[in-house]
């Protein structure tokens, strides 16, 4: 209860009015979900472990979830298109390796874990790989380590969600003519990320 | 002036940022100009077609997908290209060459060729530059000093379009500028610092070619950092948006794509040029035309091909070789050397808009006696840029969840990173030449690369990465790394030097007005014609250098000696 009132103040405090369901739907967050659409390259498994792990990184706030502005498929979609034959099936192995890493310790595929026990699984590989490197002018300005499949997806993850159009338009700065550059204006409530670049 | 369909008063051999230049200046000047373009058309504007797509318009959020990245191998080698711009570069499956050592050819082959795609940077030479072969008894003396050029400096900047800060400093002249960019607020933070902690230093915003100010009905820059895409607003330079345009509005113009010129043909009895042979890039068709005088402007690589092929019993070697330089000393600018580093603090500060820019600090090495460095000649600048972090972040930061996602909405902390730009010596022994045997596409032979960066360029280097860090670092920021990305010959797509200028017809193939020593209707003044590389990036030298070859070419065919 303290946690859920601390949450929606940070909310208000940000700007973003907050709706009863909407908070109580952030408890269902990481929580099991069936997919609705119909992969190329992913099982229907592996789309549902996909999309729980989407919405676990990314669940909804007063911003939509993941799998609402449909990350699972742009990432199906992107890997049948843009990967490799190998890369391909590089990531559906990862993705079972990854449920079998989860049923390993809790016992229970990642669809079927709680939220609680999603968090904590995912943390566990957030927090034991390494980020990508800073990357500038299309080449890398310093070094991390070696990326792991974690770390690959949660990538593909974070750029599908902030690329959607949905988020571009709505949610992050949308403003395809800027028309100037203003180089250093003041941080207020209404500050967001531009939509690109 | 021009008889039949297939004589002109004048050739201009590729329509890149100086043929594009060299069509407009003969054209304005009477002359009925013929353009051969080996690649296909663009249109302003209305063949650019991603220049308005959001992220989630583009294939695959921007991305190349495998097989692209395969068929582009040699273009992705350079980090620039992707799904919004690769209709500007070639398909290199399509364009092989043969790489003795690597060299990364970044082109693309357009109206317009790569000036499309540029960095637009605009930094003018001085006579630190000019000087510098004949000081340290390097490669030939340029025929030229700074005073021949600044009067065409001036002439193409005012029409380009160049914003930038005046700075004052000798070896960095000031150019014909318009309102200079904003830095934002950690640029302006490390320049005070740079400047304070490193007397003699400069950083500034970069001149760069996009218009702050409307011009001959061009732009202003509506800051979306889309200018790979092509620009309907104009607002940066391009033959496509500028030059082609002026030329055609004089109505002397003629333009053909997909004309690949194989050889230009040389009169024994003239001592002259008469024309070139043309192969069409798509049919296959063979072609002549004849022409008072021609350009040559088919890029560094493009003329020296089409010098090198232009064989005749005058000419054993190729066109104008006598000097046996042609297809040596090929040179390009070293990079992807620097520092990156975070700065904690500047939080309540942020920008607004896609600034198409960076910022620049010029060489500050060996510009002076006092400036003399023991362990390299010549010297480097850097550009680069800060920014806050944006939701990209959100990919490593090792936390998950709700507050997690709120935050990427908001910007994240700052950082900066510097690039150094490192001049190349000019040497003999970095090369292009023709395959004796194999053939591309065309039945034309192929080109065969051999160059490398040596021990000048290596000692650079060192520099260009501890002087970066050094500046940031004592400037307070954190987590300052060194990174060196690796440079190979053409990545830093400045290549040129493979038909020098000269004083002697010995040592060089071209002369102080970019003519060949031996033939005075045939002109260079693509990067092939450079004698020495500076460090400063050479698209406004190879335009004023046009601008002033046309002057030259028009008086001399007054005089009747063309």
């Amino acid at each position: 209860m303290e946690r859920r009132e601390a949450l929606k103040n940070t909310l208000l405090i940000a700007g973003y009015t907050v709706s009863a369901s909407t908070i109580a739907s952030l408890w269902s967050a990481c929580s099991p979900k069936k997919a609705a659409w119909t992969p190329q390259v992913m099982s229907a498994s592996q789309a549902t472990t996909l999309a729980a792990i989407a919405d676990c990184i990314l669940p909804a706030t007063a911003t939509p979830s993941a799998t609402s502005v449909g990350v699972d498929q742009f990432i199906d979609g992107f890997v049948a298109e843009v990967f490799s034959a190998d890369a391909r099936k590089e990531f559906t192995d990862g993705l079972d390796s990854l449920d079998k890493q989860c049923a390993d310790k809790n016992g229970k595929t990642f669809a079927d874990c709680s939220g609680d026990q999603q968090h904590d699984f995912l943390s566990g590989l957030d927090k034991d790989s390494a980020g990508l490197p800073p990357h500038a002018w299309g080449m890398d300005v310093g070094k991390t380590g070696a990326l792991t499949f974690y770390r690959n997806l949660k990538s593909l993850i974070v750029r599908g969600y902030f690329t959607s159009q949905e988020i571009g338009k709505n949610y992050l700065l949308y403003n395809p003519i800027p028309g100037a550059y203003h180089g250093c204006i003041p941080v207020t409530d209404k500050t967001r990320v531009p939509f690109e670049g | 002036m021009a008889t039949s369909s297939q004589h002109f008063d004048a050739i201009v051999i590729g329509s890149g940022i100086s043929g594009g230049w060299a069509a407009k200046e003969l054209c304005e000047k009477g002359l009925k100009t013929l353009v051969l373009e080996r690649g296909r058309e663009v249109r302003p504007i209305q063949d650019y077609p991603t220049a308005m797509m959001d992220p989630w318009d583009l294939p695959h959020r921007g991305s190349l997908t495998s097989e692209e990245e395969k068929a582009y191998y040699v273009q992705v080698r350079s980090g620039f290209i992707g799904g919004a711009n690769k209709h500007f570069y070639n398909r290199d499956v399509d364009y092989p060459y043969d790489e003795v050592k690597r060299f990364d050819w970044i082109r693309g082959h357009q109206s317009g060729g790569r000036s499309l795609i540029w960095g637009r940077q605009c930094y003018r030479w001085s006579d630190l530059d000019f000087t510098a072969n004949a000081r340290e008894g390097i490669g030939v003396d340029w025929p030229i000093r700074y005073k021949d050029i600044e009067p065409w400096y001036d002439y193409v900047e005012k029409f380009v379009g160049v914003s930038g800060e005046k700075l004052g400093l000798p070896h960095l002249p000031d150019g014909q500028f318009q309102k200079p960019m904003e830095l934002n607020c950690l640029e302006t933070y490390l320049k005070g610092k740079i400047e304070g902690n490193f007397p003699g230093r400069h950083l500034t915003i970069g001149r760069v070619a996009n218009l702050t100010e409307q011009l001959n009905g061009r732009g202003p820059c509506q800051f979306r950092n889309r200018c790979d895409r092509g620009c309907p607003y104009s607002a940066y330079f391009s033959s496509v948006s500028v030059t082609l345009p002026a030329a055609a509005k004089t109505g002397n113009l003629t333009m053909h794509n997909n004309a690949i010129v194989r050889e230009i043909t040389y009169d024994p009895k003239t001592k002259k040029a008469s024309g070139v042979k043309v192969i069409d890039a798509v049919t296959k068709e063979e072609s002549e035309f004849t022409a008072r005088l021609i350009f040559c402007n088919a890029s560094t690589v493009g003329t020296t091909f089409i010098f090198l092929n232009s064989i005749s019993d005058r000419f054993p070697n190729g066109l104008g070789n006598d000097s046996g330089e042609l297809g040596h000393n090929i040179m390009d600018h070293h990079y992807r050397i620097g520092a990156y580093g975070e700065y904690e603090g500047l939080d309540d500060g942020t920008y607004e808009g896609r600034r198409p820019n960076g910022i620049y600090i010029p060489r500050y090495h060996n510009i002076d006696a006092k400036s003399k460095n023991p362990n390299f000649l010549r010297g480097f600048g850097y550009q680069g840029g800060a920014s806050r972090a944006g939701w990209g972040r959100g990919a490593s930061i090792a936390e998950l969840g709700a507050d997690f996602k709120d935050s990427l909405f908001k910007p994240g902390g700052w950082s900066m990173f510097l690039a150094g730009f490192g001049e190349c010596l000019p040497n003999h022994e970095n090369k292009v030449s023709l395959s004796p045997a194999e053939k591309d596409a065309w039945g034309l032979p192929k080109l065969v690369f051999d160059a490398e960066f040596r021990e000048n360029e290596t000692a650079m280097r060192v520099a260009m990465a501890n002087d970066a860090a050094e500046m940031l670092d004592k400037a307070g920021f954190k987590n300052v790394n060194i990174y060196d990305a690796g440079s190979y010959p053409g990545l830093g797509v400045h290549e040129m030097g493979t038909a020098r200028m000269g004083h002697d017809p010995k040592t060089s193939v071209l002369n102080a007005h970019n003519q060949v020593h031996t033939i005075p209707n045939v002109f260079v003044t693509d990067g092939a014609c450079m004698t020495s590389s500076a460090c400063q990036n050479p698209s406004i030298t190879y335009m004023a250098l046009t601008a002033r070859a046309v002057d030259y070419a028009i008086s001399e065919m007054k005089k009747q000696n063309i």
